[in-house]
């Protein structure tokens, strides 16, 4: 550190001195000085221009002032500029600055006296100008009535003054006084108008007279204003403080010579010793290399060594690279395999679905339909199954990814449920679902993928329990603002897990025990993915068991909040109406009471037939009837009647309203004292029953209308004409016959050319496209229609049909113009919610879609692809 | 130099001023000078060569009479006549004008925000508010009446007593003054620093932003581009004779004979040098109740001999800009020029040369953006 910074130290200091010494030679004052003295010279030529301007004036060879106080101008901007660039300080600053605003005083006298001239001037300009008019006036008035002796003296003294002006003679004053005199003495004795005119023109010859002598004076100090002098004077001053600048300048010049001198000689020195040292480093380095010859051939031996092992090592390395790329490659060509294999899969599955769902719709032999549906149900595990693989596959491959939308879980998740409650039915388990309050209405999330989870882990629960009961609970913890951590919990009452099976069951491939496979079939593949999922939206998937007793699943989610659809308040009516709840499960009857309370009805429940009718006449004493009684429809249809029929037989309870709580298609329409009873899809979906409990009271906004029992897949109210653009024969058949069945006219087109031509023929009210098409694929199509249908006011719903169910697939269609996206399988349901929704007008108000206005973004928003 | 020289126009000019070929009376003087006082003659033509002499000297060689063809009638050359044409505006940056514009009808310059500089300097009243005194802040009337705005520029010092060097010096009284527009730098900062568009044009124009002296360079500006130029007068002065009638010459002939000229003078018609109010009679004490104001230049200086001075206004535009003189005491051209030929000449000169005079009066009235001033 020391040894490097001396030289360094040495070097600024020298640096230093250096820039020091020449700043001092420069001389930049003489630019300076020779502009000053140019500006001096420009107040001395301003000043005598002026004193002529002034001279003419006197003489009346300038007519105007204005040169005059331009002149005055110049000076003093001069004058001031002298000041505004005059050193502050130093020797000579205060010298300058003394002589400056000497110079600047005797401007402002010049300024004065100029003023005075101007103002002077112009009166005797004014008098000598008048003269002859006086005079002329005169001699007029003479000739009128004088006798001309008066004009004459003015006229001769007329001539005098104008000499006098001219010659400017003071020994002429006196002697021009006393003519003033004698000439008012005349006037004195003359008729007053004559004597007026004369009185005027003695006042006027008496102005010039003292005037002139008075300009005179004023000229002859005007031109004696020192300004010329004091020009000199700050000339010498200016030379002076130059000489002075020159000479320091000089002394530094020597002094920087000196030291350049100085400097060459140790220059000189240091390279002589530099050399020396050069020569010398010059032998100490042969030596070195000498010796790192020596050592280098040692080294040589090793290295030879060293390289032929790097060079096994790196043969090696290459070898191993090689089998992880190929490994690397053929998973994912494994993977991409079981991508397209699973896709290619589908499309013959879907036919054969399809085909025998129509099969079985026929008139058939019993052992027929007992051998199609075997067809069916083994279809339905490999579809099953291949959905599975390929959900697997891409989850592997990292190409899983979310896609959320708003959705209200109280009503999708009974929806999603309800497939599995036709088992849980047939089985005698009852399926219960209950949303806590604390959940959102509306949260914004794949609930695509939240169905599938929920949709697996329950009909896990209900495949290994035989009685009892399977709960989905929601409930909501908190989270960061704006977003939920929805929690989840499946309880079931089956055969439960052994402790030291609970980790591995998520494992791929597996199930509780190996066993089981067999007994309850699965690929063991769905908790997997499950789990999976919902890490992927932010939450976990876990288990706790005890065997025998039965398991509950957790999964947890982290979804937002959605802000458009917020929880409606409880309709008026509600409030305070009895309700009697009879249902043999007893989490069912808390669920029911839950909700009916959260509307701040008066709910009583019952377990079983005998309790509810002890409770109804318990009320009915009380004076409190019960307005509802709801009805748990698998109770044996005998105990329903011979409840009913008990009620009848008691005036007490005439005004009460029945409603069946049922599964969906495991309960006849049910018709009591000749009217069909109302019904209500169990899981129980909260607006359903709500809406049911407003329409047969009466007290809802709709009025009580026969209506068929639960969800039917009842006929389109209207029959519609529908053009269905699909390529492969089977789906075409499918897709024809499940829209025939519902009334509609269905005209097919092999591909999206002869789509549009049919469309430009043809009056249609809705089209179906397929995606994937030959020739003119459904997205070209419809986009091409949309550009048709420009101007024209007109806007044919068209509604996609895509075996892709690919990321993205949905924007592609929406932005291509289609309306509503939906995925093959066909499902007549979801084809049958999607033209009411798009055709309103088609369907009854009031049906399982909402009447609301319908918004192409929000039908498209709603979870209608079910993806599985 | 040769005085003889036939070409050698000077001498008879200036005779002429002495003696007129026009003036019926002054021919009759000229001819009993010739037969009866022939050394008075040749005074004059002493005069005369002397004059000459100097104007050479002054402007180094002669000019040449120049003459229309068809009418021989003389155009006036420019550099003899007392009075000069308007000269063109300085070039100056027309966005500094347009800021300056703005801050001339702005309200907020005064204490109360209710008086703009146009207040009193109405630019469509000729440059003034023609009143004999300007009402300012809370109605308070003035003391002295309003001078133009227009050619302001062209004045050698400001206000009646010449106080202010210049027109930015000019604002600080207006500003200032109680009865004016009362207010103060600071006040007018913070009205016009919150104010954004005065903030943008500001910082576009004057690195310092807003403060008194960018709002008084840009003030000044805008009052130096309000000059009136191509008058009917101003484009006789450039040769065109019809520009004027006939009557107007002879109002101009009267208004250089008559000596008005010896203090109107220059491009302003005025406005270069102070006079004596009264140099042949005592005006105010023929008025009465003298004033402050009425003292002039003494207020300035104190000195005796600059009591009753003021700065000698210019008759540029002059018929727009009634009442006239500092107490606003004259409410017609014609009564202004006989209260001036009265005080200042020490006569009366009748109805016939009063008019004449006025009508020539009324040509000095120029354009301002290339209309003729209303």
């Amino acid at each position: 550190m020391t040894k490097h910074s001396k030289p360094l130290l040495f070097g600024f200091v020298l640096a230093t001195i250096l820039s020091l010494l020449y700043w001092n030679t420069r001389t930049e004052g003489r630019e300076y000085y020779l502009r000053m003295g140019d500006r001096l010279r420009d107040i001395q030529r301003i000043d005598a221009v002026l004193n002529q301007d002034i001279l003419k004036s006197c003489s009346r060879a300038l007519g105007d002032y204005d040169s005059l106080n331009r002149g005055l101008t110049d000076l003093r901007e001069s004058g001031r500029s002298l000041l505004r660039d005059a050193p502050v300080g130093g020797d000579i600053g205060v010298d300058l600055r003394a002589a400056l605003d000497e110079l600047l005083a005797t401007l402002d006298e010049k300024e004065q006296l100029v003023e005075e001239f101007a103002s002077r001037n112009a009166v005797i300009k004014n008098s000598i100008d008048y003269l002859p008019i006086a005079a002329a006036d005169m001699a007029e008035t003479d000739q009128k009535g004088g006798d001309g002796r008066v004009s004459e003296i003015a006229n001769a003294f007329l001539g005098e003054i104008l000499l006098y002006t001219l010659t400017g003679d003071s020994g002429q004053i006196a002697r021009l006084e006393e003519r003033i005199e004698a000439l008012r003495r005349i006037a004195g004795g003359l008729p007053p108008n004559r004597r007026d005119r004369l009185s005027l023109l003695a006042d006027h010859a008496r102005m010039i007279v003292r005037q002139k002598r008075q300009v005179d004076s004023v000229v002859a100090r005007l031109l004696a204003v020192p300004i010329p002098r004091r020009g000199t004077d700050l000339q010498e001053i200016y030379q002076r403080a130059h000489d002075r600048d020159l000479e320091r300048a000089g002394i530094v010049q020597a002094g920087l010579y000196l030291f350049s001198i100085v400097l060459v000689m140790v220059m000189v020195n240091v390279m002589r010793q530099l050399r020396a040292g050069t020569i010398e480093v010059n032998r100490a380095n042969e030596n070195l290399e000498r010796r790192v010859r020596d050592r280098t051939e040692a080294l040589f031996q090793n290295n030879q060594a060293l390289v032929q092992e790097v060079a096994e090592r790196k043969r090696t390395e290459d070898h191993l690279n090689h089998a992880i790329a190929a490994a690397d490659s053929a998973n994912r060509a494994k993977g991409e395999f079981l991508a397209n294999m699973s896709h290619e899969i589908r499309t013959p599955m879907n036919g054969i679905i399809g085909m025998t769902a129509l099969a079985l719709a026929n008139d058939l032999t019993p052992e027929t339909r007992t051998y199609l549906g075997m067809v069916k149900s083994s279809a339905d595990s490999l579809m099953a199954i291949i959905n599975d693989i390929l959900d697997f596959s891409k989850i592997e491959a990292g190409k899983l990814t979310l896609d959320p939308q708003p959705f209200r879980i109280r009503d999708v998740l009974p929806d999603a449920l309800e497939p599995l409650a036709a088992l849980a039915h047939s089985k005698g388990v009852e399926l219960v679902c209950r949303v806590d309050p604390s959940v959102p209405n509306s949260m914004v999330g794949d609930f695509g993928r939240l169905r599938q989870i929920v949709f697996n882990l329950a009909g896990n629960a209900l495949k290994f329990t035989e009685k009892g009961e399977v709960v989905v609970r929601v409930v909501a913890g908190t989270a960061r603002t704006g977003e939920v951590e929805l929690g989840i919990a499946v309880c079931d009452t089956g055969i439960g897990i052994r402790a030291d099976r609970l980790a591995a069951i998520f494992e791929s491939f597996t199930q509780a025990d190996g066993s089981t496979t067999r007994k309850y079939g699965g690929t063991g593949l769905g908790l997997t993915i499950s789990r999976r999922l919902a890490e992927l939206m932010g939450g976990r998937l876990w288990a706790v068991s005890e065997l025998g007793k039965g398991s509950t699943f957790y999964l947890t989610a982290n979804l937002g909040i959605g802000s458009s659809l917020a929880l409606s308040p409880p309709p008026f009516w509600a409030k305070g109406l009895r309700v009697l709840v009879v249902d043999p499960n007893a989490t069912t009857r808390g669920v029911l009471e839950e909700m009916l309370g959260q509307w701040r009805m008066r709910p009583a429940v019952a377990g079983s037939q005998g309790d509810a009718l002890g409770e109804l006449l318990r009320a009915a004493e009380s004076g409190e009837p019960f307005s509802v009684l709801l009805l748990e429809g698998s109770l044996t249809g005998s105990d329903v009647i011979g409840l009913l029929e008990r009620m009848r037989s008691l005036p007490a309870l005439a005004e009460t309203v029945v409603i069946l709580l049922a599964t969906v298609g495991h309960l006849e329409p049910f018709r009591w004292r000749g009217q069909a009873v109302s019904m209500v899809a169990k899981p129980v979906r909260p607006s359903n029953l709500l809406e049911a409990i407003g329409r047969e009271t009466s007290l809802g906004r709709r009025g009580s209308s026969e209506r068929p029992p639960a969800r039917p897949e009842a006929p389109a109210a209207r029959s519609l004409r529908l053009l269905l653009a699909e390529d492969n024969p089977i789906n075409q058949k499918v897709a024809v016959r499940l829209l025939e069945r519902q009334g509609h006219t269905v005209t097919v087109a092999g591909n999206g050319r002869i789509a549009l031509d049919a469309l430009g023929r043809g009056d249609f009210d809705a089209a179906l496209f397929d995606v994937q098409m030959p020739e003119m694929d459904g997205l070209e199509a419809v986009a091409e229609l949309r550009r048709r249908e420009e101007g024209t006011g007109r806007r044919l719903p068209v509604i996609a049909l895509t075996a892709h169910a690919m990321k993205g697939d949905r924007e592609r269609c929406l932005a291509a113009g289609m309306d509503v996206y939906l995925t093959k399988p066909i499902r007549i349901e979801e084809i049958r919610q999607a033209l009411a929704a798009l055709l309103p007008s088609a369907h009854e108000a009031g049906d399982a879609v909402e009447p609301q206005p319908v918004q192409r973004l929000s039908i498209a928003g709603q979870p209608l692809a079910r993806r599985r | 130099m040769d005085v003889a020289d036939p070409g050698d126009r000077l001498p008879s000019e200036s005779v002429g001023n002495i003696v007129s070929r026009h003036d019926v009376s002054t021919w009759h003087l000229r001819k009993q000078i010739m037969s009866k006082h022939s050394f008075l003659l040749a005074a004059g033509l002493i005069l005369a060569a002397l004059s000459g002499c100097l104007a050479y000297w002054a402007r180094g060689s002669f000019p040449t009479r120049a003459k229309t063809a068809a009418t021989g009638q003389a155009i006036p050359d420019p550099s003899r006549e007392p009075i000069r044409p308007v000269p063109p505006p300085a070039e100056s940056d027309p966005d500094k004008v347009a800021l300056g514009h703005r801050l001339f009808h702005d309200r907020r310059l005064s204490g109360d925000d209710t008086i703009s500089c146009a207040h009193c300097h109405d630019l469509t009243k000729g440059g003034t508010d023609r009143l004999s005194h300007s009402t300012g802040i809370d109605s308070e009337l003035g003391t002295i009446n309003t001078p133009t705005v227009f050619n302001s520029g062209l004045n050698f010092k400001q206000f009646w007593d010449g106080r202010a060097a210049t027109l930015e010096d000019q604002i600080e009284d207006p500003i200032h003054d109680p009865k004016e527009m009362n207010s103060t730098w600071p006040a007018i900062l913070s009205k016009l620093r919150g104010d954004p568009t005065y903030v943008a044009s500001f910082a576009s124009l004057y690195p310092a932003g807003i403060d008194s002296s960018s709002i008084k360079d840009a003030i000044a500006t805008f009052e130096r581009s309000l000059v009136t130029p191509d008058s009917r007068f101003d484009r006789y002065l450039r040769g065109d004779m019809d520009a004027i009638d006939v009557v107007e010459k002879e109002g101009y002939r009267l208004f250089k004979v008559y000596g008005c000229a010896s203090c109107h003078q220059g491009a302003g018609v005025g406005g270069n040098m102070y006079a004596r109010f009264g140099v042949m009679a005592n005006y105010f004490a023929d008025r009465g109740k003298v004033t402050r104001e009425d003292l002039g230049r003494f207020n300035v200086t104190g000195k005796e001999k600059d009591r009753y001075r003021f700065k000698v206004p210019g008759l540029r535009n002059v018929a727009l800009t009634a009442p006239y003189f500092h107490d606003g005491s004259a409410p017609t051209l014609e009564a202004a020029v006989n209260v001036m030929a009265k005080y200042q000449l020490g006569r009366e000169i009748g109805l016939e040369d009063t008019t004449r005079i006025v009508r020539f009066l009324g040509t000095l009235t120029g354009e301002y953006q290339g209309s003729l001033l209303k």
